[in-house]
């Protein structure tokens, strides 16, 4: 015999009772012994085990939304005694929950594969994938960003007219084999490379550079991120993490913030890496057309330069900021580069 | 839009009881109503062992055990939330869960895919899924409410597509639309929409806020942004870090006042019957509750997420309450209906998150 409270599931009335097992029948007597229900086992449903909340026996089939009498009580070792071995009262979940190996192993297995996951798992797959993907799907990918930033950032170039033809010259040789779309706009200094191969420069960044090399350098870097499927290896690096946090809190609820700011940093830091990468292939890529890395140093310093100068107090960035950035630290771009001369 | 939650962790129907046997040491607002705490039993502890073993059977069924995680955290707040010596209960089954969770995944993926594919379709995709929202979030709040029960009586939300449309869009779009002058409005209208929209059983709830509830509210968080913004820019010249960490933490003050401020507007507001919901969530202590879970957090690499989770569903349990005009008992079960989960679960993807506070 357990003691708990009865519901009828008419009204919200609850009354003291007690459930008791006569084989194959289920049985709720009210506090005066008087039978409030029979019910035969085979149509009792008791809920899972769950810490020390209380559990619910209830008596008769739970359909959609048809009010079903159930008896509830606190008394879990009770139930799991009464109905062991009928199949009724499930208790799996919560030995397992209970069972403190169980639980130091994945807290340490979790820490684990989270961490191989996020560092290896998922940019190795999404690598994998992207090059598996056929050309022509990937240079569609972030097709219409072009457009976006000129409806946004970008203003027409004020070159003068002579110095696009002849830039274009300049670069034309030494970019993908075949016709290279140079675009030209009016910015900060910067370039883009668009997936389709062709690339955006802006003319402060061609007013930044002394050399034409300088240029080069700067396509090459672009040219990396193309090769190397950047674009949509970061989409889907991204993708995977935001199911994999979905998955796993996906009934999180005021902790929002402490779960998307993780998924913004890794985003972040696989975004660095992508540029260390289109560095690397920049180096070398200049290595074998005969043109000094150096000139590669000199326009990332001059950008350097150009972004701190933008700060009023002239600050370099402060070390923890290289956890917000989209780039590694610049000091360490150039020291890259310099041991890549020696 | 601001994200509200109703009926999910912490309970919004929830109460605690202050002494079950009733009697004299009970808080009394005279005329035989009482006043009756919420309280929430559950320990930081024993919810982190099912949590973690959530996870690890999570990772280790490559996601289909989500839904049983899902129903088995859902069913931790939902029965450690008390009310007049009466827990709640969270009765979703996982199966249902899981195939909606499927559907929702997929389409999801369609979702991305398409619209770095085909940047037109999905645009087109990203207004359909506009005009399709008010539709989702009733059926996701149908199906939560039904999944939820008190002393054996199911919740209910019931709204048409049009009345859902105007709280959900039009308002708020209109709120942002006049440079957050109808804002105030709009919430109300949301709030209003969703409260007056529920039953428990076959009693409606009422919503009694006015926009001047919203409205001054908004305008002191509006101070707040706008103090931060002056004080980061004063402390910027000086020293950039600095000026972030305060303007970071201002961001964080201004966050918590408005949570802090709305969810105690909502349950004030709110009336079943003859009885009422009351909460008196305070800046302070809130506060406490949300830094000192963040950095934890932070410093335990997510492992202390789910005492985190208990923590704060205490202290809104320990600061609402309802009060009752007379008995408990006198409720009665709603009709027979039938939902199906997909619409919670899309809600879920497409981040509606649709409730209050």
């Amino acid at each position: 015999m357990i003691a708990g409270a009865y519901s009828d599931g008419q009204s919200s009335k609850t009354e003291p009772a007690t459930l008791h097992r006569q084989g194959e029948w289920v049985e709720i007597r009210d506090s005066n012994n008087k039978t409030l229900r029979r019910v035969a086992l085979s149509l009792v449903n008791i809920t899972s085990r769950l810490g020390n909340t209380p559990r619910s026996v209830i008596l008769g089939a739970a359909s959609g939304s048809a009010p079903v009498a159930q008896f509830e009580t606190d008394d879990n070792d009770a139930i799991d005694r009464l109905f062991a071995g009928s199949g009724v009262a499930s208790t799996l979940l919560h030995r397992l929950e209970s069972h403190i190996g169980l639980i130091a192993s994945a807290c340490v297995f979790t820490v684990a594969f989270v961490f191989w996951l996020v560092v290896w798992g998922v940019p190795h797959g999404a690598t994998v994938l992207a090059y598996s993907l056929p050309d022509e799907l990937v240079s569609r990918v972030g097709d219409h960003t072009l457009e976006v930033l000129d409806a946004t950032y970008l203003e027409p170039s004020e070159l003068d007219a002579g110095e696009q033809p002849r830039i274009h010259g300049v670069l034309a040789p030494h970019v993908l084999p075949g016709p290279v779309t140079l675009h030209f706009r009016k910015w900060v200094p910067n370039a883009l490379a668009l997936p389709d191969g062709s690339i955006v420069l802006t003319d402060e960044l061609i007013e930044l550079a002394d050399h034409d090399e300088e240029l080069i350098a700067i396509a090459y870097h672009e040219l990396g991120h193309v090769e190397h499927r950047h674009l949509l290896r970061r989409s889907l690096q991204g993708s995977v993490i935001a199911i994999f946090l979905f998955l796993l809190t996906g009934d999180v609820t005021n902790s929002d913030l402490l779960v998307t700011a993780p998924a913004v940093l890794v985003d972040l830091a696989y975004s660095r890496e992508f540029e260390t990468e289109a560095d690397r292939y920049a180096l070398r890529a200049m290595t074998q057309s005969g043109i000094d890395p150096i000139h590669f140093r000199n326009i990332m310093q001059k950008l350097e330069d150009w972004y701190t100068d933008q700060d009023e107090d002239g600050d370099a960035m402060p070390a923890i900021f290289q956890y917000l950035s989209t780039h590694p630290q610049t000091e360490e771009r150039i020291a890259v580069i310099e041991a890549h001369i020696e | 839009m601001l994200s509200l939650r109703m009926q999910k962790n912490g309970g919004t129907m929830a109460e605690t009881m202050t002494d079950s046997t009733g009697g004299s040491d009970e808080p009394t607002t005279g005329g035989g109503t009482r006043v009756l705490p919420f309280e929430f039993r559950g320990e930081g502890k024993e919810y982190f062992k099912i949590w973690i073993v959530n996870i690890l059977l999570t990772i280790l069924t490559l996601g289909i055990y989500s839904a049983w995680a899902k129903v088995r955290n859902n069913r931790y707040f939902y029965s450690n939330l008390y009310l007049d010596g009466e827990s709640f209960r969270y009765l979703a089954d996982p199966i249902t869960i899981l195939k909606s969770r499927i559907i929702a995944v997929v389409f999801f993926g369609v979702f991305v895919v398409a619209s770095e594919l085909f940047p037109v379709v999905g645009i087109v995709l990203a207004i359909l899924l506009l005009a399709v929202t008010p539709y989702l979030v009733v059926r996701s709040l149908a199906f939560s409410n039904r999944m939820s029960a008190y002393r054996n009586i199911q919740f209910r939300f019931n709204a048409s597509y049009g009345e859902a449309a105007m709280a959900l869009l039009v308002w708020p779009i209109l709120g942002a639309l006049t440079a957050g002058i109808l804002y105030p409005y709009a919430m109300l209208k949301s709030s209003q929409f969703i409260v007056r929209n529920s039953r428990y059983g076959s009693s409606a709830f009422d919503f009694d806020a006015k926009t001047w509830n919203y409205g001054l509210v908004f305008l002191i968080f509006l101070g707040l942004i706008i103090a931060t913004l002056v004080v980061f820019s004063v402390v910027s010249f000086a020293s950039s870090t600095a000026g972030v960490i305060v303007g970071a933490l201002g961001y964080v003050l201004a966050g918590v006042y408005l949570t802090v401020m709305l969810t105690n507007v909502y349950f004030n507001s709110t009336s079943l019957q003859a009885h009422r919901l009351a909460a008196n969530l305070e800046l302070p202590g809130y506060l406490r509750v949300f830094v000192v879970n963040a950095i934890l957090t932070v410093l335990t690499l997510g492992l202390y997420l789910p005492f985190a989770k208990v923590r704060l569903a205490k202290y809104r349990a320990d600061h609402t309450q309802f009060i009752a005009a007379g008995s408990l008992e006198e409720f009665a079960a709603a009709e027979k209906e039938q939902v199906s989960a997909l619409g919670e679960e899309l809600g879920e993807v497409f981040d509606f998150d649709v409730g209050a506070i």
